[in-house]
């Protein structure tokens, strides 16, 4: 019985060994950590930004995404790796449908951070590192939602397909709006902080407001939002509720934060007609009998928001 | 067997002589005394070099001249010194060859006497032994510094001395049909399984060995299966473990011209206990003993690990990590999985050639190994530098667990290898085979991952932790407790 | 003897479960866990003849003596079959997992050999094997919770249009296919057959709901465009930053995997060398036939449907209720074999 076993076992190993993909060694890798994606419909065009301690940037093209990638392998003379990915900037919005397979096909990381080029482009010889680090500290103080890969293919996933992606353009950073493929628009600085709240995933650490005679700093100590929703006279209610704790001028913190809030409801829900705060799976959780008679579609953009916050 | 075997004494002198030089064929190291003893011929039979000449002057040949019977006869002789003269504190009687020569050669001195078809045998040995000292295998901190010898009856009095309980029972009995070594089964009798000790006794017995010189010409026959990758007998150079062991219903086989106690069963989780753990505060040894548990699966996982992330997943190293290791490999010769199992495989030549190379040059291999070999390799690339790290961090985990070196030392080689070939998956395979290897160990009924699986809370105390002795002392713990 | 202690069975009828549980391809949401407890529910109704059944002292090795071949070859199908089906999950797992193969059959072939050893050593050995292994997955959940809690999100525990409580207990039912292991086993269980089936049933809803938990909460939207949702789920919860951690779950899913492919093997090879102690290779002969088993539901696009639930309602309830119906004229289904 065990010479059987050992028999087996030896065949299956040298099947195996000569069956198995050939392995690629450490050396034969180049280790991307940025990459640009741009060109037509019809041409994938792909700039790889490799750690600097592994190469320098290559560029590729092909009909799809893979075609560009082997392009720049062949041009680079290793294999691309892509699993340390930070950041990846795209310019056409419809590069979004593509990013789950990529994720999967490329051991993408959920947290690589996303990038749009709003008629814009990166300029030549543009450090990554930095790029990346500043996105970074934008969402680690708060002033723009956490957007990474996971968060936007979470998003594109939803019943409306919107996603908010950072957004970089002539301006500089700001945050902007997918939906199915399009870019819908960038929202105001005041609807991205008004996002930061909605979503209750990074706030800001501290806000300035108006104190007596100057602006003064308001300490958030923590936060956390629950959005509930009631439907009244065949409208749904949205009720966001802010429960803040922190330390400075609190009326004048909850005013700003309420106004901010407000202004991002309007711009993403009304006028964008799209749902990046939750809204319907809060509407689902609350509203069932509701969601199953209505076309929900529509009525969820007509809902009335009322934002309650309260500090401490 | 042997002819002689069975064969009883001669009752005539010149005629048992002449057989004794005839089976021993004239050895050197037989001597006959002849003399006259109460006017009967006699001989005393001894061996060169295995007797204290002075104990048997004063304590043999001085009184035993002087016996002087009225009528003597073989019979009367044997009974008056039997009965009238305590020339020994080890006395017992040879009724064939085999025994004779089993007492002679053991240090005893043998009288014959003509017409006496068996011999009286005195204990006077006196050869040369080491002394007990500090065991060089088992270090530690706060435990006994005494350690076994080679002379069985010295390691049972170390034994004796830790336990005066009349419990402990030690039975001594011959294996091996050439060298007939002593044997000693020490077992405490109130707690240990009649059965188990049963079972031993007849497996020791029923070998068909020309000779024992070691522990394991006899672990063999105390392994339920073959193909156990984990030992299930351990051993021991220490008379404190030893008797810990005892006390927890388990039987020692102590082997004369052996300094080491072979224990039955053996358990997985006694790899990572030292007497040390029962010397120190339960909170430090607590701590000391998971980093243990880190250390074996540092010593068998690291390197395999490395290997199946470098190649097979490097999204799962650190950023920096991953950008160390590029850098690094960017000039070396070898494939990773080469270069892995080389620095391992020269690893084991230079501890080989350090364990046996006399003491004094041995010293030099690790400077030609560690300075000149090591820094020239890495210096002029043929092995980068995390992978020697790697393979030094793995190999001086598995300093810290010297009983699992043998299983440990091909394991590493074999997971190296799966994981090179075929990732985490090869090492996930490669590590279920091996876990059932492992739970596969028993050792007369006795499941060495006890009491793991079998999962025994209560023995949780001893296991994940340990507690004090307040806690411990209560409900006397047997292995039995294990038994399947 | 081949007796298991009756943590040991929960311990690898468990870890069978959870390989299962990690190859759900279904579409989950809330009404998964509310159809989780009731399948669990109906596996535990399930459950009970077969407990009555040896509480009046059934053993499969008395029955097997009596030279009654049918049931347990029906058995040894069903093991075979359920066998297939896991080589099957495995093929279809492993294309969304970072296997060093392109061939799926290469996996099969390997994992089947190492099953072939492991299965060799014996149902004792598979049972202590299962205890550190149910402690190595305890570890992992650890890990998975420590990745994906900051990814908890539970505004995402809503109803949803495409799932029904009834359609989702009924999928769970169909993976629930050890409940005939469980029949086998009992027969070499020491004692206390009831709170071991019990705290399997109960310890086996525990292990779906937090997944189940996890996955709703941390995929969100992404959950209904999953084909396999754990592995979607382990792919996006980092314990460490900018890097994925899927990989290392590779490492719990072969092995789970070995553990149930072992239990098949050896019930099915246990219950041959019952029938027939003459049979040499019996473990070669359950593997192989799983493995053609996988080919040929590969080739017919096999899924988990109706079947399975009939399958385990016969060998689970029916064929243990009328043994309970016939046990008081075949008394000697009772004893052990004195030969």
């Amino acid at each position: 019985m065990r010479k059987i076993f050992a028999v087996l076992f030896s065949i299956c190993t040298l099947l195996c060994t000569g069956c198995s993909k050939s392995v690629t060694e450490v050396r034969d890798r180049i280790y991307i950590q940025g990459a640009k994606l741009g060109g037509s419909p019809t041409l994938t065009e792909l700039t790889l930004y490799p750690f600097e301690e592994t190469g320098t940037p290559i560029s590729g093209e092909g009909l799809t995404m893979a075609a560009a990638i082997e392009e720049t392998a062949v041009q680079s003379g290793k294999a691309v790796f892509m699993g340390h990915l930070e950041l990846l900037c795209f310019d056409r919005a419809s590069f979004t449908d593509s990013m789950q397979e990529c994720m999967e096909e490329y051991r993408l990381s959920p947290a690589c951070k996303l990038l749009y080029l709003h008629e814009t482009e990166l300029p030549e010889g543009i450090d990554t590192t930095l790029l990346t680090d500043q996105l970074r500290q934008e969402e680690e103080n708060g002033r723009i939602p956490e957007t990474d890969l996971f968060h936007v293919l979470s998003e594109c996933a939803g019943d409306d397909g919107a996603a908010l992606v950072p957004v970089l353009s002539e301006e500089g950073f700001g945050v902007g709006l997918l939906q199915n493929g399009e870019f819908l628009g960038t929202l105001s600085s005041h609807a991205v902080q008004g996002l930061c709240w909605l979503r209750g995933e990074n706030y800001p650490r501290r806000i300035s407001v108006a104190g007596n005679d100057r602006m003064v700093n308001y300490e958030v100590h923590s936060a956390q939002t629950e959005l509930s929703a009631e439907i009244q006279n065949g409208i749904p209610h949205v009720t966001v509720t802010l429960r803040l704790r922190g330390s400075g001028n609190s009326e004048a913190a909850k005013r700003l934060i309420k106004a901010a809030c407000s202004i991002a409801a309007e711009e993403t829900v009304k006028e964008m007609h799209a749902d990046v705060i939750g809204l319907d799976a809060c509407l689902r959780k609350d509203c069932p009998k509701y969601y199953a008679q209505h076309d929900f579609e529509t009525a969820k953009f007509a809902a009335v928001f009322d934002v309650v916050v309260t500090a401490s | 067997m042997n002819e002689f075997a069975e064969e009883t004494i001669h009752p005539d002198l010149q005629q048992n002589i002449r057989r004794l030089r005839e089976i021993s064929d004239n050895t050197s190291d037989l001597m006959v005394n002849e003399f006259l003893l109460s006017g009967i011929p006699a001989a005393l039979l001894t061996c060169e070099g295995m007797v204290a000449t002075s104990i048997i002057t004063e304590l043999i040949l001085e009184p035993i001249t002087h016996v002087q019977l009225s009528a003597p006869t073989a019979q009367t002789v044997f009974s008056h010194i039997q009965n009238r003269l305590l020339l020994s504190l080890d006395r017992s009687e040879a009724k064939n060859y085999r025994d004779l020569f089993r007492f002679l050669n053991s240090g005893f001195a043998v009288l014959i006497l003509h017409g006496a078809s068996s011999a009286l045998v005195f204990g006077v040995q006196g050869y040369d032994k080491r002394a007990v000292m500090e065991p060089s295998g088992e270090s530690n901190i706060m435990g006994a510094r005494d350690g076994l010898i080679e002379v069985v009856r010295i390691n049972m009095s170390l034994l004796r001395r830790r336990m005066k309980t009349p419990f402990l029972k030690m039975e001594l009995f011959p294996v091996g049909d050439k060298t007939q070594t002593d044997l000693c089964l020490c077992y405490m009798h109130d707690r240990v399984p009649q059965k188990l000790v049963r079972e031993i006794r007849e497996r020791l017995q029923s070998t068909e060995l020309e000779s024992v010189l070691s522990t394991g010409y006899l672990q063999p026959f105390l392994e339920n299966r073959r193909g156990n990758l984990f030992d299930t007998v351990s051993t021991t150079q220490r008379p404190d473990v030893l008797c810990a062991k005892l006390l927890e219903g388990r039987v020692g086989i102590l082997i004369d011209g052996v300094p080491y106690a072979m224990i039955v069963p053996k358990l997985f989780s006694e790899s990572f206990q030292t007497m040390d753990d029962y010397c120190f505060r339960p909170y430090y040894t607590t701590c000391i003993r998971w980093i243990k548990y880190l250390a074996f699966l540092i010593t068998l996982l690291l390197p395999a690990l490395y290997v199946a992330v470098a190649l097979h997943h490097p999204e799962l190293l650190n950023r920096t990590l991953l950008l160390l290791l590029a850098q690094s490999e960017e000039n070396a010769p070898l494939s990773l999985t080469a270069e892995a199992i080389g620095v391992l495989l020269i690893y084991e030549i230079i501890r080989e050639a350090g364990l046996r190379l006399p003491k004094a040059v041995g010293g030099s291999v690790s400077i030609v190994a560690g300075l000149i070999i090591g820094d020239a390799a890495v210096s002029s690339g043929l092995i980068s530098t995390p992978i020697l790290t790697v393979t030094a961090i793995a190999v001086i985990s598995g300093f810290v667990l010297p009983d699992l070196n043998q299983p440990l030392t091909l394991l590493r080689l074999g997971m190296i290898l799966a994981g090179g070939l075929w990732g985490l998956f090869g090492i996930s395979l490669v590590g279920a085979a091996v876990l059932f290897n492992l739970c596969a160990g028993e050792s007369f009924g006795m499941p060495s991952t006890a009491p793991i699986a079998p999962f025994r809370r209560k023995s949780m105390r001893d296991v994940l932790t340990r507690v004090s002795f307040r806690k411990m002392q209560s409900g006397h713990f047997t292995v039995e407790e294990y038994h399947e | 003897m081949n007796r298991i202690r009756s943590g040991q069975l929960t311990t690898a009828l468990l870890l069978s479960n959870a390989f299962m549980l990690m190859c759900m391809s279904a579409p989950m949401g809330m009404e998964s866990m509310w159809g989780a407890v009731i399948a669990f529910v109906l596996q535990g109704i399930l459950c009970i003849p077969m407990l009555l059944l040896y509480k009046e002292g059934f053993t499969l090795t008395a029955y097997c003596s009596r030279k009654h071949y049918i049931v347990p070859l029906l058995f040894v199908l069903y093991f075979i079959v359920r066998g297939g089906i896991s080589f099957l999950l495995l093929w279809k797992g492993s294309e969304h997992l970072s296997l060093p193969f392109s061939q799926p059959l290469i996996t099969a072939a390997l994992i089947g050999a190492v099953c072939l050893y492991t299965a060799s050593l014996g149902l004792r050995t598979f049972a202590r094997a299962g205890t550190i292994a149910f402690g190595f997955l305890i570890f992992t959940l650890g890990i998975l919770l420590l990745g994906a809690w900051q990814r908890i999100d539970f505004q995402q525990l809503y109803p949803t249009a495409d799932n029904t409580v009834f359609g989702s207990a009924m999928h769970i039912l169909s993976l629930g296919d050890t409940l005939p292991a469980l029949f086998v086993l009992l027969s070499f269980t020491d004692q206390k057959s009831a709170f071991s089936s019990l705290r399997f049933l109960g310890l086996s809803l525990l292990l779906w709901e937090v997944i189940l938990f996890l996955c709703i909460t941390v995929l969100g939207n992404l959950l209904s465009a999953a084909e396999y949702p754990f592995f979607l789920l382990t792919s996006v919860s980092q314990p460490l930053t900018t890097q994925r951690a899927d990989a290392f779950y590779l490492i719990v899913f072969v092995l789970l995997c070995v553990i149930r492919l072992t239990l098949l093997t050896v019930l099915s090879a246990h219950l041959l060398g019952m029938l027939f102690p003459g049979l040499r290779c019996r473990s070669i002969l359950s593997i192989l036939g799983m493995i053609g088993a996988a080919a040929a539901f590969s080739a017919m696009g096999f899924e988990e449907n109706l079947w399975c639930i009939i399958g385990i309602v016969l060998f689970a309830c029916v064929i243990p209720l009328l043994f309970c119906l016939r046990m008081k004229k075949n008394p000697e289904w009772k004893e052990e074999p004195t030969s």
